[in-house]
């Protein structure tokens, strides 16, 4: 067996050996090595192996705590005798800059330190929670350096004055501010508090004062586009500041403080202005209003406004200080401003007399605001509500804005579209369908629309069938297929009765003197038909008897009444050789064909042969009498006519066309005598209103078996709210109305419940 | 069912003292009524029922009785009409058109027409109040004056016959004047807005007011004695009544 050799592992005795001469000779090694490093000199003889083997010896000996005290006093030292004296000697324009160099070279001269320490840091400053040496280093730096009564302040003065400067558009060393505030930082030894005392908070009182004097100087001399433009780029300028040398932290609080100085501040100044947002919109200046919604949306901070308050829809004069952002504010003055506008507009008398003038102003109006909260709001959701609103405020202040869209589609359904192309005419039908949006009586449109069709399709007036029935389309989709069933069974009829009428020549020939073409009207779908009636002339009952009994021979069971008020008739008249054809109303052939027995006829007389009421046939003979179509001579000039005024045949009428239609003079108050009454909404319209509630709430109880008052109510309006929105007063006079009819009851335990009475 | 029976109980108590009725009566229109005690008093005086036992007080006698409806009914139609009322109104002392009395009367006989009074109607009434003869009945006028400002649960039903005794033929709703009328004599002494609403109701014209109205314009001066303070518009009472409310706060 060979030998084993035996490894003893023996205690190290170098250690055992160390002693106290042995101790105050490394110390002195390394505080020399120390030294020479504080003073920038070369580390000398000793190797950094050696002197990092001295400081583990030392700690490893227990004397750590006499080492640490030893490295900051000589580090205190050197920073007492030498960094501060040079930084707080230094003239004020070179501090920053020699504060710098003293502080790479400290930091640089620190790790160089520190690194020699590294055993110290680990196995004495930890177990002892203390600083390491490097923090304490720089505390000490912080504590000698900054901290001298001649540094800080300076410093910090140094810094806002550079600052300032940049501002002021100079040139700055931007490296040199980003440098001396990493090192404030860096002094904080993991807070921000160092960097926050000496610098943040006098920047951002500072910030604040100057951007406020800045923002408050420049908008007083300049207009607001100016102003926006200027507060832009001073917020990207800042937002530059923040990249270049700011902490986020800093640049977060900065950018709050830009944006309530340059902005929120400013809010109603630039809103109100004379150059200001409202202004904006009326001028058109687009792009301008985009800059102020940008600016505006960035900003969070709220500003007071007072609001108008409002009572039932009405301005009441006072206003509410409100807290809100800059971009509410904007949205409330833009919905005012649409809104008195709006009221401008319905409350113009000159626009009152003029429907279509009232809603092309309307359009154009509501086309614009579109734009503008497309182009400079970005489509913003909550503008467009405050639009539709706006307009919904103002066009539903009266009935009238339904009526106009009536007579303004009236008017171009009669004349305007036969010019147009179909995109054209698409075009403005939409742009009607808009504005019909924010009526909320869609009945009362409807009750218009009806009548105004029904005269349209009867006088055979609409220039576009097409366009008629695109209307229909549009309408359909806006409320529904039950909102225009019955318009739609207007034109079935029409078609119906074209229908009937080629069976009729078929079946009974069509050599007649006198032709008849009857239109076949269903009753429920046209709106109550004048009951003005009048005795057809003995030449007409006969071929009206023989369509009547031919049309009920076909259609058992149905009733058919003339409705002589409506409809057109050619008359054939001969004068001075020639042969005219004149197109007049059913009263006017009535009364015309009295003068083919006599030349001349006294009012009294046709009034009494043809059973006209006065007015009408006033209005029907009056039209016969003007200049542009005499076809009968009054007997006394003026506009009146008496009982016993005479009125003659023209023989020498003349006319350049063969062919003349005869316009019927106007009464005065054809539409707006219905409308008068009940504030806007026509007497039909008020009646069919009660019949919906009714059947709505006995619907309701129906299903419900047992409701709330206010569930009832609530329900109620729901249910109608597409066609009109009640209000709760009249529903609960319905609700009476049907308890007093016994379809419901109150609940006997409490007065606030109805029960169905099946 | 121990709750219930206890509050079944306490109901049946409370429905006794209001009405003098016996144990199984009171069980009974209790019962018709799930334990309401309003709704069984209300049924109970509207559709004339008496304590057992009490049933004609043993002094009421039939031929007295007969002798005075013979007295003021007309002998054609076999029935007190309006110059009869008037006539008997006459010798009670009462005012036909000022005396509330006149129409507790009318509704003790739960006569429908205080112009047509049966001799059904007479009897029930005359049994009903114990007196056959008319200075008996006269004597019994301060207990029927007592009883309309007295007791609130009889006074609902009584209310309730004014609307109906004093309609027109064939109307469902009360004359405007007629109700204005009435809510004073009726109102008048219990309710310290009466005034206010009558002529409220006046400056309105009102043409007429319905049933429903009628018996809310009651439950109104219950919940609202004297102020109209705590109103709530959306408590479901008669638009007529909110446009009351609305004119006293203007």
């Amino acid at each position: 067996m060979a030998t084993r050799r035996k490894f003893v592992i023996k205690s190290f005795s170098a250690m055992n050996r160390y002693d106290g001469s042995q101790i105050q000779e490394t110390w002195v090694n390394l505080r020399t090595a120390i030294e020479s490093i504080l003073g920038g000199l070369d580390c000398g003889k000793m190797s950094f192996e050696q002197l990092f083997r001295f400081a583990y010896n030392l700690v490893l000996h227990k004397h750590g705590r006499m080492l640490y005290d030893g490295v900051q006093k000589l580090i205190r030292a050197h920073l007492e005798s030498t960094v501060a004296p040079a930084v707080a000697g230094a003239p004020a324009e070179h501090v920053l800059a020699m504060l710098r160099d003293q502080w790479t070279q400290h930091v640089s001269k620190t790790k160089m330190i520190s690194d020699l320490l590294t055993h110290l840091d680990r196995s004495f400053v930890t177990p002892h929670s203390m600083l390491r040496v490097r923090d304490m280093s720089l505390v000490e730096f912080r504590n000698s350096v900054l901290n001298h009564a001649d540094v800080s302040e300076r410093v910090s003065t140094q810094l806002l004055e550079t600052v300032a400067a940049s501002r002021n558009g100079e040139e700055t060393d931007r490296s040199l501010i980003r440098g001396t505030l990493s090192m404030l930082v860096q002094l904080g030894v993991g807070s921000m508090s160092v960097y926050e005392s000496v610098f943040e908070e006098r920047f951002l009182a500072e910030s604040e004062s100057f951007l406020k004097t800045e923002s408050a100087d420049f908008l007083a001399a300049n207009t607001c586009s100016d102003y926006l433009r200027k507060a832009e780029a001073r917020i990207v300028e800042e937002r530059t500041r923040v990249w270049e040398y700011l902490t986020d932290l800093t640049g977060q609080r900065l950018r709050a403080v830009v944006e309530r100085c340059l902005i929120a501040e400013h809010t109603n100044t630039l809103v109100d202005m004379r150059s200001g947002a409202i202004a904006m919109m009326d001028e058109g200046k687009l792009e301008e209003l985009a800059t102020m919604y940008r600016l505006f949306s960035m900003v969070r901070a709220t500003v007071t406004f007072d609001m108008p308050v409002r009572v039932a829809g009405r301005e009441t004069g006072a206003t509410v200080t409100r807290s809100c952002t800059p971009l509410t504010v904007l949205r409330e003055r833009f919905q005012r401003h649409i809104e008195s506008r709006g009221v401008t507009l319905v409350s113009d008398t000159e626009e009152a007399k003029n429907p279509v003038k009232f809603v092309e102003t309307l359009l154009d109006m509501r086309s614009k605001f579109a734009v503008i909260v497309e182009t400079c709001f970005f489509g913003d959701k909550e503008f467009l509500r405050a639009m539709k609103e706006a307009f919904e405020f103002f066009v539903n202040m009266d009935g009238r804005c339904a009526q106009f869209l009536c007579l303004f589609l009236d008017a171009e359904f009669r004349q305007g579209f036969k010019t147009k192309a179909p995109e054209e005419i698409d075009e403005t039908l939409s742009a009607v369908v808009t504005a019909f949006r924010f009526i909320k009586d869609k009945d009362v449109f409807e009750s218009h629309y009806k009548l105004l069709l029904q005269r349209r399709l009867l006088s055979n007036r609409s220039v576009s069938d097409d366009a008629e029935r695109t209307m229909i389309i549009k309408l359909k989709a806006e409320c529904g297929p039950q909102f225009t069933s019955k318009l739609e069974g207007m034109f079935a009829d029409l078609t119906s009765s074209r229908k009937q009428m080629l069976e009729f020549r078929k079946d009974t020939g069509s050599s007649r003197s006198v032709a008849v073409d009857a239109t076949i009207l269903t009753t429920v779908h046209w709106p109550s038909l004048s009951e003005e009636a009048c005795r057809l002339p003995a030449s007409v009952q006969p071929v009206a008897d023989t369509f009547r009994d031919w049309y009920l021979a076909k259609h058992t069971g149905r009733r058919l009444e003339w409705a002589t008020s409506q409809g057109t008739a050619e008359v054939s008249m001969l004068c001075a050789a020639r042969r005219y054809e004149l197109v007049v109303s059913t009263f006017q052939m009535c009364l015309l064909e009295l003068f083919n027995a006599a030349e001349t006829l006294t009012f009294e007389r046709i009034r009494t042969d043809t059973g006209i009421s006065v007015p009408e046939l006033k209005r029907h003979l009056i039209s016969l009498c003007t200049p542009a179509a005499r076809v009968l001579i009054k007997g006394k000039k003026g506009k009146t006519i008496t009982d016993d005024e005479e009125f003659t045949v023209n023989l020498k009428f003349k006319s350049a066309k063969i062919r003349n239609r005869i316009k019927l003079v106007t009464l005065r108050s054809a539409l707006g005598a219905g409308a008068a009454e009940s504030g806007g909404v026509p007497e039909q319209v008020v009646m069919a209103r009660k019949n919906q509630m009714d059947a709505a709430i006995v619907r309701i109880m129906k299903a419900r078996k047992t409701l709330m008052h206010a569930e009832l109510v609530n329900e109620t309006i729901r249910i109608l709210c597409h066609r009109f929105t009640p209000k709760p007063a009249d529903v609960k006079a319905r609700v009476e109305h049907l308890i007093d009819r016994d379809y419901i009851a109150r609940s006997a335990d409490d007065r606030r419940r109805y029960d169905y009475v099946a | 069912m121990a709750a219930s029976s206890s509050s079944q109980g306490r109901a049946t108590a409370e429905f006794k003292v209001l009405t003098n009725a016996s144990d199984s009566q009171a069980a009974s229109m209790l019962r018709k009524h799930k334990w309401s005690v309003e709704a069984a008093t209300n049924d109970w005086f509207t559709s004339g029922m008496k304590p057992a036992g009490a049933a004609g007080k043993g002094t009421v006698s039939g031929p007295k009785v007969a002798a005075m409806f013979a007295k003021y009914a007309d002998a054609s139609s076999g029935a007190i009409d309006a110059d009869g009322i008037e006539k008997l109104c006459e010798d009670l002392g009462l005012d036909i058109y000022g005396s509330p009395e006149v129409l507790m009367l009318g509704y003790v006989m739960q006569a429908d027409d205080l112009t047509d009074i049966s001799n059904e109607s007479f009897t029930r009434g005359m049994s009903a109040l114990g007196t056959s003869t008319v200075e008996e009945l006269k004597a019994e006028m301060p207990k029927l004056a007592a009883r309309i400002t007295g007791g609130s649960a009889e006074f609902a039903a009584f209310f309730k016959y004014a609307f109906n005794a004093n309609k027109r033929e064939g109307m469902r709703v009360l004359d405007g004047e007629v109700a204005v009328g009435l809510i004073r004599l009726l109102l008048g002494p219990r309710w310290a807005l009466a005034e206010k609403f009558a002529s409220f109701l006046e400056s309105q014209e009102i043409k007429n007011v319905t049933k429903d109205t009628w018996m809310q314009t009651l439950a109104f001066s219950k919940a609202f004695p004297s102020s109209v303070e705590s109103y709530d518009e959306d408590a479901a009472w008669p638009v007529v009544i909110d446009d009351f409310v609305a004119s006293l706060k203007a």
